[in-house]
């Protein structure tokens, strides 16, 4: 708590209060001197920008009487404190003298953290005669992990690149047309042919007045990009972490761990992540990381129920997209079943489906049409999953029908996956969103859903039309090939990429 | 093309190099080669493997394709995801059959079941053999990959085998047994259907109100009320009763 403090002058003069602002910083996790060794573990360099500045004005020390001092002192361990670029106190019960009346200038203390979403206090003593006759505290406070959402801006989206053993470069080309500088690919013949790069990591941040760290959450999953964080993120102002070990599960990649937009109380959103139920348990995100998420309060996991999935993430049927027209500044897009075959009545039932022949076994609208198992299975999907999903959104984030719009869609049973499914079309749903810096429009890339008969011919897609016409005005789309070697493979443009977003800072306590 | 169908699976082995010694690739060693020893990538499940070269789909390279499934050495996650690639081939399915018919009988249950699931794509006389011989399958991943194919067929046709099912030690053969009548709207006699409304399983007991509110929709109201189903224990057998409640 900090008190406020009067200091009388021995000439009597009008006093100053002291009073001190919490001071924010972030987890000293990185290298950015590139040693490798953790900042936090040496001491200040040129190059290091993770600390935070603690002014003391000289003018409290002006009104200190002859035999006075001002003295500082660390209550809490993972904290160090430095003055001009000396080490000064680094542990609980460690102290030094600030001043006295004959300081002539500000002291200006560089403060560094150890450890995210932690909290500590220095205490400024009033000393006289070595005696303490007053205290004011300042409240030292490691800002806490927070997972971006889609309406921080976009810097910077990656993916994977191949031409031989994986041929993606019509994948490639579409991401590179859409976003120009703002996109870059890694060799994916290191990595094991993996391109599944949503999946590896995710991108979090850790954000304060004075600094900027970039988290990079590296998933259990290890797979072929196992080493990717490592190699591609080891770099200044970048700290990659994991949490957990062991056994993976499908949920362990981070398709499945996203995180709304502000909304009211939560105003960077909140986390929401998948659950797999099956006959003796559930499979999720390894409890290390959701209870490091828990733990840093702002965002407030929830869960949602996955199980009808083959892969069981929660990017494979559901997404935000900035809307500036909307209440609350952007749209929640949502799988409909019962939309999708409103979309496909529409269609002339002779309608051929060139892609879908082979690869599906629907040479045109109509064969889709006539499958009422399928049918009855989507609606089981809408009834039992969709419509369940829905209300958990309404309930956890406060959303209601003018926040969402449903994408027409449809399930099918992922083959060998034992009756669990997979997206029909190429999941619309499963979208990359990079936002402009405005944060209320961008650029969304699509998978191409060939729902045509030229597949050449992407302006005579019927599919692709409807949905540009339900996005919000602020969205540029773009739909990308992804057919090959991502679709096929149970997955799409999203979890073939990854989104670096800048962090939007709010003050943390209120 | 000469079609190796008379090759007993048992005696051939990799180390024979077989491939080699087919017309077929006489004058196109290498290319055959490259066909022969593919490997599959994961999916984004990472127990599910696919090939994703499209050359692979070429009808030329069946015959390849069929002595790999045959081949002992051809490790199972290759073997599936050659059923898979079957599964989307432009070929006639009675050209695979004869293979396929074999692998029914392997000792892999989850070749059996990758077998099972392609028969949806092949002949009525094959399917019908092979999902009748997989539905009595000693392993239930398998007789329950066989419930869910015919579920997808003309499974109106397999009524018996379906009923059958609903008898399943195994909970997820009951399952898809009980989802295959409801998604089909076969008529199968609600005397047969109501004794899974009393299922320890919960999810069966919803999906059979379910399938009767589908195959017999103006028995619904009243199997609700008899059962008392709007108090089931599960909540989401009780959410299900309500929901039909509201439809009436």
């Amino acid at each position: 708590m900090i008190t406020l403090w009067t200091i009388f002058a021995c000439t009597g003069t009008k006093s100053t209060s002291m009073d001190f602002a919490p001071v924010y910083g972030v987890a000293n996790m990185d290298d950015d001197n590139e040693n490798g060794t953790v900042d936090w573990e040496e001491g200040l360099f040129d190059t290091e920008n993770d600390t935070s500045t603690l002014v003391i004005p000289v003018e409290y020390f002006a009104q200190l009487g002859k035999k006075e001092s001002l003295v500082i002192r660390q209550e809490s361990d993972g904290f160090k404190v430095y003055v001009d670029g000396t080490l000064k106190m680094n542990s609980a019960e460690d102290f030094f003298t600030l001043g006295t009346k004959n300081t002539e200038e500000d002291v200006v203390l560089e403060i560094e953290m150890q450890q995210m979403n932690t909290s500590g206090t220095l205490t400024i003593e009033k000393q006289h005669n070595g005696s303490v006759v007053d205290t004011v505290e300042v409240e030292l406070i490691s800002v806490p992990m927070l997972v971006n959402h889609h309406l921080q801006p976009a810097e910077h989206v990656y993916a994977m690149s191949g031409s031989g053993f994986v041929n993606n470069q019509d994948f490639i080309h579409g991401f590179q047309d859409a976003l120009g500088n703002r996109f870059s690919s890694f060799n994916v013949s290191g990595y094991e042919w993996d391109v599944w790069i949503q999946d590896e990591l995710e991108f979090s941040s850790l954000y304060s007045p004075e600094s900027r760290l970039n988290i990079v959450i590296d998933s259990i999953r290890n797979r072929g990009l196992d080493t990717l964080p490592e190699n591609e993120f080891t770099i200044p102002d970048y700290a990659v972490h994991t949490w957990g070990r062991g056994m993976a599960t499908s949920q362990d990649s981070f398709g499945n761990l996203e995180a709304s937009p502000p909304i009211a109380g939560h105003p960077y959103g909140r986390i929401y992540y998948g659950e797999w139920s099956y006959a003796s348990g559930v499979d999720t995100i390894t409890p290390d990381l959701t209870s490091a998420l828990t733990a840093q309060h702002i965002q407030s996991p929830f869960t949602l129920d996955v199980s009808f999935l083959c892969v069981g993430h929660v990017d494979e049927y559901q997404s935000f997209i900035p809307d500036p027209s909307s209440p609350k500044g952007f749209k929640y897009v949502l799988a409909d079943v019962t939309a999708g075959y409103e979309f496909l009545e529409s269609l002339p039932s002779s309608m051929s489906l060139p892609k879908y022949t082979n690869d599906h076994h629907y040479a045109s609208v109509g064969a889709i049409l006539a499958d009422n198992a399928l049918r009855r299975l989507n609606e089981d999907i809408q009834i039992d999953y969709l419509d369940v999903t829905w209300e958990k959104m309404q309930q956890e984030l406060g959303l209601t029908e003018e926040d969402v719009i449903r994408i027409p869609m449809l399930f099918e049973e992922a083959y060998q996956c034992g009756g669990y499914t997979a997206t029909l079309f190429p999941s619309t749903l499963n979208m990359v969103v990079v936002t402009h810096d405005d944060g209320a429009s961008a650029d969304i890339i699509f998978p191409d859903p060939y729902l045509r008969s030229n597949v050449q011919d992407q302006s005579s897609d019927v599919f692709i039309n409807h949905v540009n016409s339900l996005l919000p005005t602020a969205n540029t789309a773009h739909w990308v090939d992804d057919w090959s070697e991502y679709h096929m493979m149970l997955g799409e443009v999203h979890c073939g990429s990854n989104t670096l977003r800048t962090p939007m800072y709010e003050p943390w306590n209120e | 093309m000469i079609f190796l169908n008379f090759f007993v699976h048992n005696a051939w082995s990799a180390t024979d190099s077989n491939w080699q010694e087919l017309p077929l690739c006489q004058d196109q060693q290498e290319i055959c080669s490259t066909i022969y020893t593919a490997q599959p990538s994961p999916t984004r499940n990472p127990n599910i493997l696919r090939f994703t070269d499209p050359m692979l789909l070429e009808p030329e390279w069946l015959e390849l394709h069929l002595l790999r499934l045959q081949d002992p050495s051809t490790e199972e996650a290759t073997t599936l995801a050659l059923l898979h690639l079957l599964s989307r081939s432009t070929v006639s399915s009675t050209q695979w059959e004869p293979t396929i018919r074999r692998l029914s009988k392997d000792s892999n249950p989850h070749i059996r079941a990758g077998v099972a699931e392609l028969s949806k794509y092949a002949s009525p006389e094959f399917q019908l053999e092979i999902l009748q011989y997989l539905s009595t399958d000693l392993e239930p991943s398998v007789r329950a990959s066989a419930i869910r194919s015919i579920a997808r067929i003309d499974a109106a046709s397999y009524q018996s085998i379906l009923e059958g099912a609903l008898l399943d030690p195994d909970t997820s053969v009951r399952l898809d047994a009980i989802q295959a009548i409801g998604w089909n709207n076969i008529l199968v006699d609600i005397t047969r259907l109501t004794p899974l409304l009393q299922d320890t399983d919960s999810t069966i007991r919803m999906h059979t109100l379910r399938s009767i509110s589908r195959v017999h929709p103006h028995l619904t109201h009243e199997i609700i009320e008899q059962y008392n189903l709007t108090q089931d224990t599960d909540a989401l057998v009780q959410k299900e009763a309500l929901r039909l409640e509201k439809t009436r």
